[in-house]
């Protein structure tokens, strides 16, 4: 019996000519794979790479070289530096030379013309906001149909501080804290064609907007609604509002993103809004491509002339953030609507020099939310104690965002009313990170050990939230709090977590974007609230103090105690702990340097920031 | 021949009913529906939600809801999709037009990448040109499709400042800005299907070459060229060309990488979409139209048979 075997065989066989042959034709692919595989940020990765197998191979000779070696990897090394110095300075020049440019543009005044393109990931369900609510309607909504108000757009304003400005009213009068009288522009027409045929936009368009079935079964109801006596249209040209009590916020909710729009009634035969709108606005839809974009171009009888700047507006569906991400690289798009994906925001920060960029806190309501009706959770001190077992930096740091994120309290961050917990020790005794209060928190409440209980978690917003739930598992596992974490696909979650539907569990999801405290506030913990994500919400019925603030800082027109009133809710909220607030990272939005007049809103419907752009080069 | 083509047909259509009643049953089984989508984006109540399911035959038994659908379809309504009430039919035509042009023209591409590769690999085996044209088969066949789009589409717009045109535009409307906007996707398309290709007409020109028939044709002076033209090329057509359809379905359902990654609003983001919208009228349509599409193209080859080899035909 033969002692060799197939590795001897292996090593004693002659090699062959075609051996030879196939393995360079193999090693060949191979370093071609490695190479393209090596093509990331840095150029000279790929050949880093093989370059490092190469000496690998030669290690003998390799020795006799090293010296050699290190004084030409010192002298590339020197010149590497000298080569990022001379980039650096061009890029620099770069964006001095496009901020020159770009101050002369605003100098000169507004150029007419241009394509303005942004985008949205998907294809949207209709036109009309009111029969199918949702974001995307609001986008394409707010290009045509206008409303009484709007949200300012001042240079320096920051994107989420909302402000209230007259948009298709002309004048506002306010005979009494209840009452509203506006007057519309008299240049506001419908666009010319069938079956509105240009004629003007009359009070009686907007009194139908908030009347009848068609806005009480509107979602974005909850805003107005309540406080809604009647409206009325006392002439052409003039609406009335009669409130049943005073409303802080009445005007910023009559310009609120998620509408409602004023429309043209007869578009509403055979439902025709769905799929076309009738324009007032700032663009006119040119085209609809189901699946691909929809294009606006300029009305030219808009009553705000002559905003807006662009002869037209793309708005462009894609749902990949490489394509995103090559689109602005090469100014196929120009500016972003509702903020850029965090994966892709460093590479445009690299790659578009002298673009303009605003990082603000997003003002989604997120959190883990347990069902407040399913024991231990109906113990107010357990509910505080997964406060301070969350370490909020270590979330935000998974997110790349522990610089420029905040910490949510009841509110998110919204400029004037939120109180950041950092700062403020009364509130930051519920959301430092602190394990040792939290146990002490659940000894006190006479629990050792909780679960395992189902955590649901979703993968409708992305990897990095999926990531954040696990530090959430983490961080309640080390005071003893076990949780299971469910990871739900989109439908199932919007359908079950979103709005708190599922008991028995604790939800972890986002909500719903606010642009006022009393949005905010009243979304999630109004007991009946449809868009609270709290299982067993209405089991806050029972707490008569928190009801009592909601109500009163709704009313409240005195902005200084209606500060107080709102720091008063978000220490009572932390003390009930009805949700477990988190973080918000930044909204990263970009404009390319070839327009000015940026200014961006942190909004669904950006139209208002859209229409004040132009392009500097055409 | 026709005895044939009726079998095969009636077949098809039993097999497209199979599949609709499987389709059909299967998203009633995925959790959550259409009304959920609508009621999340609505915060829709309890009661509004039962009321849209009637409205929307949701609440039919499933073969009642199925049958409907199906005598619709077959009078050729696919009817109207349930979250935008827009005609399936209309909008699936328009997404066809998008995902049959990146098909055809990933194929094209393909067959023009692996015959001549095939070629030169199996006339020159064991040599250099043979070692090439397999390492960049091997190298189609390795790479994933969104890894190398994703690279060429990113790198295209770092390197070059350049990417493929947004909105897509038909090639009949605009046929300029339509190339601009198909060309990079038809191509890694295409790379990615030759590698299979290349193979395939290798060996089969190998297996033919060594034939007695090829030594006796070379033997009587035949050229080269007509040898494979006449002799060699055309008999190892038919794996070929079963790999081609073959490759058809993994085309369609292989696009909704190179639509999403490149815009492209085609059948696969249409079916994607639909999947997460729980819009079972979509769903339903472009199954059964992709399934259609397979079933057909199969036919196809297989009646192919008969016009490549005559003796297959004789045999029929």
């Amino acid at each position: 019996m033969s002692n060799s075997n197939y590795w001897t065989r292996m090593r004693t066989r002659r090699l062959s000519r075609r051996a030879v042959l196939r393995s360079a034709a193999t090693a060949g692919v191979g370093a071609a794979g490695l190479a393209l595989v090596g093509c990331g940020d840095d150029d000279d990765d790929g050949q880093q790479i093989v370059a490092q197998q190469q000496q690998q191979q030669d290690q003998p000779q390799a020795a006799a070289r090293q010296e050699q070696q290190q004084d030409q990897a010192a002298d590339q090394a020197a010149q590497q530096a000298e080569q990022q110095d001379d980039a650096a300075q061009q890029t620099t020049q770069q964006q001095d030379q496009a901020a020159v440019a770009q101050a002369q543009q605003q100098q000169a005044g507004p150029a007419m013309g241009g394509e303005l393109r942004i985008s949205d990931t998907s294809d949207l369900a209709s036109f009309d906001g009111f029969l199918t609510f949702g974001y995307k309607a609001f986008l394409h909504g707010h290009n045509c149909y206008p409303m009484l108000t709007q949200f300012a757009n001042e240079s320096g304003q920051s994107s989420i501080d909302f402000q209230p400005e007259l948009w298709l009213a002309d004048s506002v009068e306010q005979p009494d804290d209840a009452t509203y009288l506006f007057v519309i522009k008299n240049n506001a027409v419908w666009e010319d064609r069938a079956p509105v045929n240009g004629r003007n936009v009359t009070a009686d368009d907007v009194a139908f907007s908030f009347a009848g079935d068609r806005y009480a079964g509107y979602p974005n109801r909850g805003a107005i609604l309540p406080s809604l006596g009647g409206v009325e249209a006392t002439d052409d040209r003039t609406v009335r509002f009669d409130l049943t009590a005073p409303l802080a916020p009445f005007l910023l909710y009559l310009g609120h993103h998620a509408g409602p729009y004023v429309m043209p009634p007869e578009l509403l035969e055979d439902e025709m809004s769905r799929q076309t709108m009738i324009s007032a606005g700032p663009f006119l839809l040119d085209e609809y491509e189901a699946g691909s974009r929809v294009v606006y171009k300029r009305n030219p009888n808009y009553f705000d002339a002559p905003k807006p700047y662009a002869d037209s507006l793309v708005i462009n569906f894609i749902g990949d953030n490489s394509a995103i991400a090559a689109a602005y690289l090469s100014g196929e798009l120009n500016t972003s609507w509702f903020g850029v994906a965090p994966p892709i925001v460093e590479e445009l920060e690299n790659g578009i020099p002298g673009a303009t960029w605003e990082f603000e806190p997003s003002l989604v309501i997120g959190g883990v939310f347990p069902d407040i009706g399913m024991e231990p959770f109906t113990d107010p001190r357990v509910r505080q104690a997964m406060s301070s077992a969350i370490d909020r930096d270590s979330i935000l740091a998974v997110g790349g965002a522990l610089e420029t994120g905040k910490w949510s309290t009841a509110l998110p961050p919204m400029p004037g009313w939120w109180v950041d917990p950092k700062e403020d020790a009364a509130l930051g005794e519920y959301y430092n990170y602190d394990p040792e209060r939290a146990m002490q928190l659940l000894d006190a409440a006479g629990i050792d050990g909780v679960g395992p209980v189902p955590l649901h978690t979703t993968t409708a917003y992305g990897p990095i939230f999926a990531e954040q739930s696990q530090v959430v598992q983490a961080n309640l596992l080390q005071v003893g709090i076990e949780v299971e974490l469910v990871t739900n696909e989109p439908t199932v979650h919007y359908s079950t977590i979103f709005n708190g539907s599922t008991t028995g569990v604790i939800g972890h999801t986002l909500s719903v974007a606010s642009i006022e405290p009393d949005e905010a506030l009243r979304n999630v913990f109004i007991p009946d609230s449809p868009r609270s994500p709290i299982p067993n919400g209405e089991l806050m019925a029972s707490d008569a103090r928190m009801t009592e603030l909601l109500n009163m800082q709704r009313t409240e027109s005195d902005v200084e105690a209606r500060k107080k009133q709102i720091y008063d809710l978000q220490l009572h909220i932390a003390e009930q702990m009805y949700s477990v607030p988190w973080v918000n990272p930044p909204v990263s939005q970009i404009a390319r340097p070839e327009l000015s007049g940026v200014q961006f809103i942190q909004t669904f419907a950006p139209s208002p920031s859209l229409e004040d752009m132009w392009f500097n080069n055409l | 021949m026709r005895g044939y083509l009726l079998r095969r047909l009636l077949l098809a259509a039993l097999t497209l009913l199979g599949i609709s009643v499987l389709v059909a049953g299967m998203m009633r089984t995925l959790p959550g529906d259409v009304v959920d989508v609508l009621a999340a984006e609505a915060f829709y109540d309890d009661r509004e939600k039962e009321r849209l399911r009637e409205e929307l035959g949701l609440e039919d038994p499933f073969f009642v809801y199925f049958g409907k659908w199906l005598g619709d379809a077959l009078q050729g309504d696919f009817g109207e999709s349930l979250r935008t009430q827009r005609s399936v039919g209309s909008d699936l035509g328009n997404r066809l037009d998008v995902t049959m042009e990146l098909a055809i023209l990933g194929l094209i591409i393909a067959t023009l990448i692996s015959v001549p590769l095939g070629i030169v690999a199996a006339l020159r085996r064991s040599q250099w040109p043979d070692y090439v044209a397999r390492s960049i088969a091997v190298f189609a066949l390795a790479i994933p499709g969104f890894w190398l789009a994703t690279l060429a589409v990113v790198f295209g717009a770092k390197w070059f400042s350049w990417s493929p045109p947004l909105g897509y535009q038909s090639i009949w409307e605009a046929p300029f800005t339509n190339l601009q906007q198909m060309w990079l996707p038809a191509l890694l398309f295409g790379l990615i299907l030759a590698g299979v290709q290349t193979r395939i007409l290798r060996t089969a020109l190998l297996d033919v070459l060594r034939q007695d028939y090829m030594l006796t044709a070379r033997a009587k002076g035949l050229s080269q060229i007509l040898l494979l033209r006449r002799h060699a090329m055309r008999n190892s057509l038919i794996p070929f060309v079963t790999v081609i359809g073959v490759q058809f379905p993994v085309v369609l359902g292989g696009a909704v990488v190179f639509e999403l990654i490149f815009a492209l609003p085609g059948i696969g983001a249409y079916l994607l979409d639909g999947i997460a919208n729980r819009d079972y009228v979509v769903v339903q349509a472009v199954n059964v139209w992709i399934a259609g599409a397979v079933i057909l193209t199969n036919l196809l080859v297989d009646v192919s048979y008969g016009f490549l080899d005559p003796r297959i035909r004789i045999a029929s």
